[in-house]
Protein backbone atom coordinates (compact mmCIF):
# COMPACT_ATOMS: atom_id res chain seq x y z
CA UNK A 1 0.00 0.00 0.00
CA UNK A 2 2.55 2.50 0.92
CA UNK A 3 4.91 1.55 -1.80
CA UNK A 4 2.36 2.08 -4.23
CA UNK A 5 1.20 5.63 -2.97
CA UNK A 6 5.07 7.02 -3.00
CA UNK A 7 5.35 5.20 -6.43
CA UNK A 8 2.31 6.82 -7.85
CA UNK A 9 3.38 10.34 -6.16
CA UNK A 10 6.23 9.90 -8.59
CA UNK A 11 4.65 9.44 -11.18
CA UNK A 12 2.50 12.30 -10.17
CA UNK A 13 4.77 14.40 -9.88
CA UNK A 14 6.53 13.28 -13.69
CA UNK A 15 3.12 14.34 -14.78
CA UNK A 16 2.37 17.65 -12.68
CA UNK A 17 5.79 18.75 -14.02
CA UNK A 18 4.60 18.55 -17.39
CA UNK A 19 1.55 20.41 -16.88
CA UNK A 20 3.76 22.46 -14.81
CA UNK A 21 5.87 23.55 -17.98
CA UNK A 22 3.11 24.20 -20.35
CA UNK A 23 0.94 26.44 -17.63
CA UNK A 24 3.73 28.44 -16.73
CA UNK A 25 4.01 29.35 -20.33
CA UNK A 26 0.37 29.69 -20.69
CA UNK A 27 1.01 32.13 -16.96
CA UNK A 28 3.72 34.02 -18.62
CA UNK A 29 1.79 35.14 -21.99
CA UNK A 30 -1.32 36.25 -19.76
CA UNK A 31 0.61 38.43 -17.84
CA UNK A 32 2.74 39.77 -20.62
CA UNK A 33 -0.48 40.15 -23.15
CA UNK A 34 -3.74 39.87 -20.91
CA UNK A 35 -4.98 36.84 -22.94
CA UNK A 36 -4.86 33.12 -22.19
CA UNK A 37 -3.15 31.06 -25.71
CA UNK A 38 -4.66 28.13 -25.82
CA UNK A 39 -2.19 27.43 -28.62
CA UNK A 40 0.52 26.72 -25.93
CA UNK A 41 -1.07 22.71 -25.53
CA UNK A 42 -0.10 22.72 -29.90
CA UNK A 43 3.59 24.12 -29.33
CA UNK A 44 3.90 20.80 -27.14
CA UNK A 45 2.66 18.51 -29.69
CA UNK A 46 5.04 20.51 -32.63
CA UNK A 47 8.01 20.68 -29.79
CA UNK A 48 7.03 16.71 -29.67
CA UNK A 49 7.24 15.93 -33.63
CA UNK A 50 9.70 18.45 -34.47
CA UNK A 51 12.29 16.45 -32.15
CA UNK A 52 11.35 13.12 -33.36
CA UNK A 53 11.63 14.66 -37.08
CA UNK A 54 15.04 15.50 -36.40
CA UNK A 55 15.67 12.02 -34.62
CA UNK A 56 14.01 9.48 -37.01
CA UNK A 57 14.03 11.02 -39.92
CA UNK A 58 16.80 13.33 -40.48
CA UNK A 59 19.19 10.67 -38.23
CA UNK A 60 20.57 13.50 -35.90
CA UNK A 61 21.65 12.02 -32.23
CA UNK A 62 18.92 12.52 -29.43
CA UNK A 63 20.49 15.54 -27.67
CA UNK A 64 21.05 17.77 -30.86
CA UNK A 65 17.45 16.24 -31.51
CA UNK A 66 16.05 17.94 -28.70
CA UNK A 67 17.63 20.90 -29.09
CA UNK A 68 16.47 21.79 -32.60
CA UNK A 69 13.06 20.54 -31.47
CA UNK A 70 12.95 23.29 -29.15
CA UNK A 71 14.54 25.69 -31.05
CA UNK A 72 12.43 25.43 -34.19
CA UNK A 73 9.13 25.23 -31.58
CA UNK A 74 10.53 28.30 -30.37
CA UNK A 75 11.38 29.95 -33.80
CA UNK A 76 7.21 28.44 -34.64
CA UNK A 77 6.42 31.02 -31.20
CA UNK A 78 7.90 33.81 -32.27
CA UNK A 79 6.44 33.36 -35.60
CA UNK A 80 3.14 33.03 -34.37
CA UNK A 81 3.43 35.98 -31.67
CA UNK A 82 4.12 38.36 -34.94
CA UNK A 83 1.17 36.99 -37.03
CA UNK A 84 -1.57 36.37 -34.34
CA UNK A 85 -1.06 38.90 -31.23
CA UNK A 86 0.94 42.04 -32.95
CA UNK A 87 -1.35 42.36 -35.67
CA UNK A 88 -4.55 41.71 -32.21
CA UNK A 89 -2.77 43.27 -29.69
CA UNK A 90 -4.85 46.71 -29.82
CA UNK A 91 -7.73 44.54 -29.87
CA UNK A 92 -9.63 43.26 -26.94
CA UNK A 93 -8.21 40.28 -24.90
CA UNK A 94 -11.20 38.16 -25.83
CA UNK A 95 -10.38 38.45 -29.71
CA UNK A 96 -6.99 37.45 -29.00
CA UNK A 97 -8.52 34.49 -26.67
CA UNK A 98 -10.79 33.28 -30.00
CA UNK A 99 -7.89 34.10 -32.57
CA UNK A 100 -5.35 31.61 -30.20
CA UNK A 101 -7.81 29.29 -30.37
CA UNK A 102 -8.37 29.12 -34.10
CA UNK A 103 -4.87 28.72 -34.39
CA UNK A 104 -4.77 25.96 -32.24
CA UNK A 105 -7.16 23.87 -34.69
CA UNK A 106 -5.20 24.86 -37.39
CA UNK A 107 -2.15 23.58 -35.95
CA UNK A 108 -3.55 20.48 -35.04
CA UNK A 109 -4.62 19.20 -38.25
CA UNK A 110 -1.27 21.02 -40.13
CA UNK A 111 0.43 18.38 -37.52
CA UNK A 112 -2.19 15.75 -38.51
CA UNK A 113 -1.06 16.17 -41.79
CA UNK A 114 2.34 16.66 -41.83
CA UNK A 115 2.86 13.81 -38.99
CA UNK A 116 -0.38 11.56 -39.63
CA UNK A 117 -2.89 10.86 -37.09
CA UNK A 118 -0.69 8.13 -35.24
CA UNK A 119 1.09 8.26 -32.31
CA UNK A 120 4.57 8.48 -32.55
CA UNK A 121 7.29 7.52 -30.42
CA UNK A 122 10.06 9.46 -28.98
CA UNK A 123 13.40 7.36 -27.33
CA UNK A 124 13.95 7.80 -23.45
CA UNK A 125 17.02 9.73 -22.54
CA UNK A 126 18.03 7.30 -20.09
CA UNK A 127 16.85 3.76 -21.69
CA UNK A 128 13.96 2.09 -20.60
CA UNK A 129 15.11 -0.37 -17.49
CA UNK A 130 13.41 0.33 -14.53
CA UNK A 131 15.42 1.02 -11.87
CA UNK A 132 14.51 -0.64 -8.66
CA UNK A 133 14.78 1.81 -5.14
CA UNK A 134 14.10 -0.56 -2.68
CA UNK A 135 10.96 -2.14 -3.58
CA UNK A 136 10.30 0.95 -5.33
CA UNK A 137 9.86 1.13 -8.77
CA UNK A 138 10.81 3.83 -10.67
CA UNK A 139 10.39 4.23 -14.61
CA UNK A 140 13.73 6.52 -15.22
CA UNK A 141 11.74 9.00 -17.59
CA UNK A 142 10.20 9.85 -14.76
CA UNK A 143 13.23 11.03 -13.22
CA UNK A 144 14.61 12.47 -16.32
CA UNK A 145 11.32 14.87 -16.43
CA UNK A 146 12.11 15.77 -12.76
CA UNK A 147 15.57 16.59 -12.69
CA UNK A 148 14.56 18.52 -16.21
CA UNK A 149 11.98 20.85 -14.37
CA UNK A 150 13.64 21.11 -11.69
CA UNK A 151 17.14 22.84 -13.34
CA UNK A 152 14.47 24.70 -15.80
CA UNK A 153 12.47 26.02 -12.65
CA UNK A 154 15.88 27.36 -10.98
CA UNK A 155 16.87 28.79 -13.70
CA UNK A 156 13.99 30.32 -14.61
CA UNK A 157 13.96 31.83 -10.92
CA UNK A 158 17.48 33.26 -11.21
CA UNK A 159 16.68 34.89 -14.89
CA UNK A 160 13.23 36.30 -13.87
CA UNK A 161 14.24 37.40 -10.07
CA UNK A 162 18.18 38.03 -10.03
CA UNK A 163 18.12 39.84 -13.31
CA UNK A 164 17.14 43.60 -14.32
CA UNK A 165 15.12 41.15 -17.24
CA UNK A 166 12.40 39.60 -15.17
CA UNK A 167 12.23 42.92 -13.55
CA UNK A 168 10.77 44.35 -16.92
CA UNK A 169 8.89 41.62 -17.61
CA UNK A 170 6.90 42.44 -14.62
CA UNK A 171 6.65 45.62 -15.20
CA UNK A 172 5.61 45.13 -18.92
CA UNK A 173 2.86 42.65 -17.32
CA UNK A 174 1.23 45.34 -14.83
CA UNK A 175 1.33 48.11 -17.00
CA UNK A 176 2.77 48.55 -20.90
CA UNK A 177 2.25 52.19 -21.10
CA UNK A 178 4.55 53.04 -18.16
CA UNK A 179 6.88 50.61 -18.63
CA UNK A 180 7.35 51.66 -22.34
CA UNK A 181 7.98 55.05 -20.42
CA UNK A 182 10.98 53.88 -18.56
CA UNK A 183 12.31 53.18 -21.93
CA UNK A 184 11.73 49.66 -21.63
CA UNK A 185 11.26 48.07 -25.01
CA UNK A 186 7.35 46.28 -24.34
CA UNK A 187 7.32 44.82 -27.68
CA UNK A 188 10.37 43.34 -27.09
CA UNK A 189 9.68 41.75 -24.01
CA UNK A 190 6.46 39.74 -25.30
CA UNK A 191 8.58 38.27 -28.10
CA UNK A 192 11.06 36.91 -25.34
CA UNK A 193 7.80 35.42 -23.41
CA UNK A 194 6.39 33.87 -26.69
CA UNK A 195 9.73 32.55 -27.12
CA UNK A 196 10.28 31.04 -23.47
CA UNK A 197 7.13 29.99 -23.59
CA UNK A 198 7.15 28.10 -26.46
CA UNK A 199 10.56 26.25 -25.66
CA UNK A 200 8.83 25.35 -22.53
CA UNK A 201 5.91 23.36 -24.32
CA UNK A 202 8.72 22.02 -26.67
CA UNK A 203 10.67 20.56 -23.82
CA UNK A 204 7.40 19.13 -22.13
CA UNK A 205 6.41 17.31 -25.32
CA UNK A 206 9.73 15.97 -25.71
CA UNK A 207 9.63 14.67 -22.09
CA UNK A 208 6.69 12.96 -22.54
CA UNK A 209 6.49 11.72 -25.51
CA UNK A 210 8.85 8.97 -24.50
CA UNK A 211 5.80 8.15 -21.88
CA UNK A 212 2.62 9.05 -23.28
CA UNK A 213 3.83 9.05 -27.13
CA UNK A 214 2.54 12.74 -29.51
CA UNK A 215 -0.05 12.42 -31.33
CA UNK A 216 -1.93 15.37 -33.12
CA UNK A 217 -4.52 15.93 -31.38
CA UNK A 218 -2.77 15.44 -27.69
CA UNK A 219 -2.64 19.81 -27.17
CA UNK A 220 -6.10 20.47 -26.09
CA UNK A 221 -6.41 17.95 -23.11
CA UNK A 222 -3.00 18.56 -22.15
CA UNK A 223 -3.73 22.68 -22.16
CA UNK A 224 -6.53 21.93 -20.22
CA UNK A 225 -4.70 20.02 -17.26
CA UNK A 226 -2.70 22.99 -17.60
CA UNK A 227 -5.45 25.59 -18.09
CA UNK A 228 -6.61 23.96 -14.31
CA UNK A 229 -3.35 23.85 -12.97
CA UNK A 230 -2.78 27.41 -13.70
CA UNK A 231 -6.23 28.62 -11.91
CA UNK A 232 -5.91 25.96 -8.71
CA UNK A 233 -2.52 27.58 -8.15
CA UNK A 234 -3.84 31.18 -9.09
CA UNK A 235 -3.93 32.59 -11.80
CA UNK A 236 -0.89 34.45 -13.76
CA UNK A 237 1.16 33.20 -10.68
CA UNK A 238 4.46 31.68 -11.99
CA UNK A 239 4.77 29.99 -8.80
CA UNK A 240 1.09 29.13 -8.21
CA UNK A 241 1.41 27.80 -11.88
CA UNK A 242 4.60 25.15 -10.61
CA UNK A 243 2.86 23.95 -7.94
CA UNK A 244 -0.53 23.79 -9.24
CA UNK A 245 1.11 21.67 -11.99
CA UNK A 246 2.59 19.30 -9.76
CA UNK A 247 -0.79 19.38 -7.57
CA UNK A 248 -3.03 18.39 -10.39
CA UNK A 249 -0.74 15.38 -11.48
CA UNK A 250 -0.07 13.96 -8.14
CA UNK A 251 -4.13 14.09 -6.83
CA UNK A 252 -5.19 12.51 -10.37
CA UNK A 253 -2.18 9.69 -10.02
CA UNK A 254 -3.10 9.08 -7.16
CA UNK A 255 -7.07 9.30 -7.25
CA UNK A 256 -6.56 6.98 -10.32
CA UNK A 257 -4.92 4.35 -8.98
CA UNK A 258 -6.75 4.04 -6.00
CA UNK A 259 -9.99 4.91 -6.78
CA UNK A 260 -10.83 4.78 -10.70
CA UNK A 261 -7.90 5.02 -13.65
CA UNK A 262 -11.38 5.00 -15.72
CA UNK A 263 -12.09 8.52 -14.05
CA UNK A 264 -8.82 9.94 -14.29
CA UNK A 265 -8.99 12.89 -16.47
CA UNK A 266 -12.26 13.64 -14.78
CA UNK A 267 -10.43 14.07 -11.14
CA UNK A 268 -8.36 17.17 -12.25
CA UNK A 269 -11.84 18.91 -13.19
CA UNK A 270 -12.71 18.00 -9.77
CA UNK A 271 -10.15 19.33 -8.09
CA UNK A 272 -11.04 22.65 -10.50
CA UNK A 273 -14.43 22.46 -9.11
CA UNK A 274 -13.71 22.14 -5.48
CA UNK A 275 -11.02 25.07 -5.79
CA UNK A 276 -13.33 27.53 -7.22
CA UNK A 277 -16.12 26.81 -4.60
CA UNK A 278 -13.33 26.85 -1.80
CA UNK A 279 -10.69 29.45 -2.65
CA UNK A 280 -11.37 30.29 -6.04
CA UNK A 281 -8.58 32.84 -5.70
CA UNK A 282 -6.32 29.64 -5.88
CA UNK A 283 -3.50 28.86 -3.96
CA UNK A 284 -1.64 32.11 -4.92
CA UNK A 285 -3.61 34.19 -6.28
CA UNK A 286 -4.64 37.43 -5.12
CA UNK A 287 -8.12 38.75 -4.21
CA UNK A 288 -8.19 41.50 -6.39
CA UNK A 289 -7.75 39.69 -9.67
CA UNK A 290 -11.70 40.56 -10.18
CA UNK A 291 -11.83 42.85 -13.08
CA UNK A 292 -14.93 41.38 -14.02
CA UNK B 1 23.04 74.08 -29.74
CA UNK B 2 20.03 76.50 -28.85
CA UNK B 3 18.96 76.93 -25.19
CA UNK B 4 15.46 75.23 -26.36
CA UNK B 5 14.53 71.91 -25.14
CA UNK B 6 11.13 72.07 -26.42
CA UNK B 7 9.48 73.36 -29.03
CA UNK B 8 5.84 72.42 -30.94
CA UNK B 9 4.97 73.94 -34.13
CA UNK B 10 1.70 73.78 -35.04
CA UNK B 11 1.03 70.67 -32.94
CA UNK B 12 -2.32 69.10 -34.00
CA UNK B 13 -4.32 66.26 -32.84
CA UNK B 14 -7.91 65.11 -33.83
CA UNK B 15 -9.77 62.46 -32.33
CA UNK B 16 -12.23 61.54 -34.86
CA UNK B 17 -14.22 64.87 -35.83
CA UNK B 18 -13.08 66.37 -32.63
CA UNK B 19 -9.84 68.57 -32.14
CA UNK B 20 -8.63 67.89 -29.51
CA UNK B 21 -5.39 70.20 -29.87
CA UNK B 22 -5.15 72.76 -32.60
CA UNK B 23 -1.76 73.86 -34.13
CA UNK B 24 0.11 74.66 -30.65
CA UNK B 25 2.92 76.49 -30.27
CA UNK B 26 4.83 76.56 -27.27
CA UNK B 27 8.61 76.46 -26.77
CA UNK B 28 10.37 75.68 -23.00
CA UNK B 29 14.00 76.52 -22.39
CA UNK B 30 16.28 75.09 -20.78
CA UNK B 31 16.18 74.97 -17.12
CA UNK B 32 11.98 76.75 -16.78
CA UNK B 33 9.56 75.51 -15.35
CA UNK B 34 6.56 75.69 -17.55
CA UNK B 35 2.83 75.78 -17.00
CA UNK B 36 0.11 74.69 -19.16
CA UNK B 37 -3.03 75.23 -17.54
CA UNK B 38 -6.73 75.56 -19.18
CA UNK B 39 -10.10 74.52 -18.26
CA UNK B 40 -11.00 70.81 -17.97
CA UNK B 41 -11.27 69.36 -21.85
CA UNK B 42 -8.62 71.74 -22.88
CA UNK B 43 -6.08 69.81 -24.20
CA UNK B 44 -3.57 69.76 -21.57
CA UNK B 45 -3.23 66.01 -21.06
CA UNK B 46 -3.51 64.99 -24.71
CA UNK B 47 -0.45 67.65 -25.27
CA UNK B 48 1.39 65.47 -22.54
CA UNK B 49 0.47 62.65 -24.59
CA UNK B 50 1.46 63.60 -28.21
CA UNK B 51 4.80 65.11 -26.25
CA UNK B 52 5.56 61.43 -24.21
CA UNK B 53 4.73 59.51 -27.31
CA UNK B 54 1.68 58.02 -26.17
CA UNK B 55 -0.33 59.49 -28.73
CA UNK B 56 0.87 60.79 -32.61
CA UNK B 57 0.23 63.89 -33.61
CA UNK B 58 -2.11 64.53 -36.58
CA UNK B 59 -0.27 67.09 -38.08
CA UNK B 60 2.32 69.62 -36.46
CA UNK B 61 5.66 69.17 -35.00
CA UNK B 62 7.54 67.82 -31.79
CA UNK B 63 11.25 69.10 -31.85
CA UNK B 64 13.41 68.00 -28.24
CA UNK B 65 16.41 69.70 -28.51
CA UNK B 66 16.62 70.53 -32.31
CA UNK B 67 15.51 66.92 -32.86
CA UNK B 68 12.06 65.98 -34.74
CA UNK B 69 10.40 63.70 -32.95
CA UNK B 70 7.22 63.68 -34.04
CA UNK B 71 6.58 59.67 -34.53
CA UNK B 72 9.52 58.45 -32.67
CA UNK B 73 8.36 55.43 -30.26
CA UNK B 74 7.60 56.04 -26.56
CA UNK B 75 10.80 54.00 -25.32
CA UNK B 76 13.27 55.94 -27.82
CA UNK B 77 11.91 59.63 -26.37
CA UNK B 78 13.01 58.27 -22.74
CA UNK B 79 16.23 57.38 -24.22
CA UNK B 80 16.41 61.08 -25.00
CA UNK B 81 15.06 62.44 -21.67
CA UNK B 82 11.90 62.89 -21.97
CA UNK B 83 10.13 61.69 -18.48
CA UNK B 84 6.84 62.12 -17.14
CA UNK B 85 4.33 61.47 -14.29
CA UNK B 86 0.79 60.42 -14.71
CA UNK B 87 -2.70 62.35 -13.41
CA UNK B 88 -3.71 58.97 -11.72
CA UNK B 89 -0.59 57.64 -10.24
CA UNK B 90 0.41 54.27 -12.34
CA UNK B 91 3.28 52.75 -10.18
CA UNK B 92 4.24 48.98 -10.60
CA UNK B 93 2.33 47.98 -7.41
CA UNK B 94 3.77 44.31 -6.75
CA UNK B 95 7.50 46.30 -6.65
CA UNK B 96 9.13 47.83 -3.57
CA UNK B 97 9.83 51.57 -3.57
CA UNK B 98 13.63 50.83 -4.91
CA UNK B 99 12.43 48.43 -7.35
CA UNK B 100 9.96 51.19 -8.88
CA UNK B 101 12.50 53.55 -9.06
CA UNK B 102 14.91 51.27 -10.66
CA UNK B 103 12.80 50.07 -13.46
CA UNK B 104 12.81 53.98 -13.90
CA UNK B 105 16.82 53.83 -14.53
CA UNK B 106 16.12 51.47 -17.25
CA UNK B 107 17.99 53.61 -19.85
CA UNK B 108 20.86 54.38 -17.59
CA UNK B 109 21.48 50.63 -16.92
CA UNK B 110 24.79 49.66 -19.22
CA UNK B 111 25.49 45.70 -18.26
CA UNK B 112 23.92 43.42 -20.41
CA UNK B 113 21.88 39.92 -19.76
CA UNK B 114 25.13 37.91 -19.05
CA UNK B 115 26.76 39.83 -16.76
CA UNK B 116 23.76 40.18 -14.84
CA UNK B 117 23.27 36.44 -14.58
CA UNK B 118 26.76 36.16 -14.11
CA UNK B 119 27.45 38.59 -11.42
CA UNK B 120 30.41 40.11 -12.44
CA UNK B 121 32.45 42.90 -11.28
CA UNK B 122 31.36 46.23 -14.17
CA UNK B 123 27.98 44.51 -13.07
CA UNK B 124 28.55 45.40 -9.04
CA UNK B 125 29.77 48.35 -9.30
CA UNK B 126 26.44 49.73 -11.38
CA UNK B 127 24.62 48.17 -8.53
CA UNK B 128 26.66 50.13 -6.18
CA UNK B 129 25.99 52.93 -8.28
CA UNK B 130 22.48 53.18 -9.02
CA UNK B 131 22.05 52.17 -5.54
CA UNK B 132 23.55 55.53 -4.25
CA UNK B 133 21.50 56.96 -7.16
CA UNK B 134 18.39 55.21 -5.66
CA UNK B 135 18.47 56.03 -2.25
CA UNK B 136 19.37 59.83 -3.08
CA UNK B 137 16.21 60.33 -4.91
CA UNK B 138 14.23 58.76 -1.81
CA UNK B 139 15.86 61.31 0.37
CA UNK B 140 14.64 64.33 -2.47
CA UNK B 141 10.93 62.93 -2.23
CA UNK B 142 10.98 61.76 1.55
CA UNK B 143 10.63 58.23 1.04
CA UNK B 144 14.12 57.44 2.71
CA UNK B 145 13.82 54.36 5.22
CA UNK B 146 10.77 52.86 3.15
CA UNK B 147 12.57 51.75 -0.12
CA UNK B 148 11.91 48.52 0.85
CA UNK B 149 8.04 49.18 1.01
CA UNK B 150 5.89 47.78 -1.63
CA UNK B 151 4.52 50.25 -3.59
CA UNK B 152 0.20 49.76 -3.11
CA UNK B 153 1.06 49.69 0.51
CA UNK B 154 2.18 53.88 0.38
CA UNK B 155 -0.54 56.62 0.90
CA UNK B 156 -1.21 58.52 -1.72
CA UNK B 157 0.99 61.95 -1.10
CA UNK B 158 3.97 59.25 -0.96
CA UNK B 159 2.74 57.61 -4.15
CA UNK B 160 2.55 60.41 -6.15
CA UNK B 161 6.32 61.70 -4.77
CA UNK B 162 7.62 57.72 -5.89
CA UNK B 163 6.46 57.75 -9.15
CA UNK B 164 8.14 61.46 -9.49
CA UNK B 165 11.50 60.06 -7.99
CA UNK B 166 10.57 57.50 -10.83
CA UNK B 167 10.69 59.66 -13.22
CA UNK B 168 13.81 61.12 -12.00
CA UNK B 169 16.24 58.21 -12.19
CA UNK B 170 16.97 58.28 -15.64
CA UNK B 171 18.06 61.53 -15.25
CA UNK B 172 15.52 63.15 -17.87
CA UNK B 173 16.46 66.74 -19.45
CA UNK B 174 12.48 67.31 -19.40
CA UNK B 175 10.36 66.58 -17.20
CA UNK B 176 6.61 66.32 -17.80
CA UNK B 177 4.52 66.29 -14.58
CA UNK B 178 0.80 65.32 -15.21
CA UNK B 179 -1.55 67.37 -12.73
CA UNK B 180 0.85 66.12 -9.34
CA UNK B 181 -1.22 68.57 -7.24
CA UNK B 182 -4.50 66.47 -8.01
CA UNK B 183 -5.72 65.18 -4.48
CA UNK B 184 -2.92 66.51 -2.81
CA UNK B 185 -3.41 67.35 0.89
CA UNK B 186 -2.15 70.79 1.83
CA UNK B 187 1.23 69.58 3.88
CA UNK B 188 2.06 67.31 1.04
CA UNK B 189 1.29 70.00 -1.70
CA UNK B 190 3.50 72.21 -0.07
CA UNK B 191 6.25 69.26 -0.08
CA UNK B 192 5.58 68.97 -3.58
CA UNK B 193 6.29 72.67 -4.25
CA UNK B 194 9.89 72.23 -2.62
CA UNK B 195 10.74 69.52 -3.89
CA UNK B 196 9.70 70.76 -7.64
CA UNK B 197 11.35 73.75 -6.98
CA UNK B 198 14.84 71.54 -5.98
CA UNK B 199 14.31 69.62 -9.05
CA UNK B 200 14.22 72.60 -11.38
CA UNK B 201 17.24 74.55 -9.28
CA UNK B 202 18.66 71.49 -10.41
CA UNK B 203 18.87 71.72 -14.10
CA UNK B 204 15.94 70.14 -15.05
CA UNK B 205 13.46 71.53 -17.19
CA UNK B 206 9.96 71.09 -15.89
CA UNK B 207 6.51 71.50 -17.98
CA UNK B 208 3.60 71.29 -15.66
CA UNK B 209 0.11 70.52 -16.21
CA UNK B 210 -2.27 71.38 -13.06
CA UNK B 211 -5.55 73.24 -11.80
CA UNK B 212 -4.28 74.96 -8.72
CA UNK B 213 -3.48 78.22 -9.40
CA UNK B 214 -1.71 79.21 -6.45
CA UNK B 215 0.74 76.45 -6.91
CA UNK B 216 1.25 77.51 -11.30
CA UNK B 217 1.76 80.92 -10.40
CA UNK B 218 4.35 80.18 -7.49
CA UNK B 219 6.30 77.52 -9.54
CA UNK B 220 6.25 78.71 -13.14
CA UNK B 221 8.53 80.71 -15.04
CA UNK B 222 6.00 81.08 -17.94
CA UNK B 223 2.71 79.97 -18.82
CA UNK B 224 0.58 78.63 -21.78
CA UNK B 225 -3.27 78.45 -21.74
CA UNK B 226 -5.10 75.84 -23.68
CA UNK B 227 -9.05 76.45 -24.37
CA UNK B 228 -10.63 73.99 -26.48
CA UNK B 229 -7.48 72.90 -27.74
CA UNK B 230 -6.33 76.43 -28.84
CA UNK B 231 -3.52 78.23 -27.07
CA UNK B 232 -5.35 81.92 -26.23
CA UNK B 233 -2.07 83.14 -24.26
CA UNK B 234 1.54 82.89 -23.02
CA UNK B 235 3.45 84.57 -20.71
CA UNK B 236 4.98 85.29 -17.24
CA UNK B 237 2.29 84.81 -14.01
CA UNK B 238 1.74 88.41 -14.17
CA UNK B 239 1.07 88.49 -17.96
CA UNK B 240 -1.05 85.63 -17.56
CA UNK B 241 -3.07 87.12 -14.46
CA UNK B 242 -3.81 90.32 -15.92
CA UNK B 243 -4.92 88.53 -19.30
CA UNK B 244 -8.74 89.59 -20.75
CA UNK B 245 -8.74 86.59 -22.67
CA UNK B 246 -7.76 84.12 -20.00
CA UNK B 247 -9.98 85.55 -16.99
CA UNK B 248 -12.76 85.00 -19.66
CA UNK B 249 -12.03 81.72 -20.39
CA UNK B 250 -11.97 80.59 -16.46
CA UNK B 251 -14.64 82.72 -15.51
CA UNK B 252 -17.23 83.29 -18.62
CA UNK B 253 -17.40 86.78 -20.26
CA UNK B 254 -18.77 89.89 -18.33
CA UNK B 255 -22.62 90.92 -19.22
Amino acid sequence: MFSMATQLFINGLAIGAIYAMVGLGIALIFRAVQAVNFAQGEFVVFGGFFAITFFSTIGLPVWLSIICGVLATMIMGYIFQRLVYVPLQRSTSITIVVATMGVSIALTDSSRIIWGAAPRLFPEILGSTVIAIGDLYVVPQNLVILVAALILFITQYILFERTFLGMQMQAVAQDKETAALMGIKVNRMIAITFLYSSGLAAIAGILVAPITYIWSTMGSGLVQKAFVATIVGGFGSVPGAILGGLFVGVVETLCGGFISSTYQDAFAFIILIIVLIVRPMGFFGEETMDKA
Amino acid sequence: MSDTVLKTEKLTKDFGGLRAVNELDMEIKKGEIHALIGPNGSGKSTTLNLLSGIYLPTEGDICFKDEKINTLPVFQRTELGIGRTFQNIRLFDTLTVFDNILVGRHTKLSTNFFQQIMKTKALREEEEENREKILGLCKTVGLLGREHLLANGLPYGDRRMLEIARALAGNPSLLLLDEPFAGMSPTDADRLVEIIQEIGNAGTTILLVEHHMRVVMKLSHNISVLNFGVKIAGGTPEEIKNNQNVIEAYLGKEG
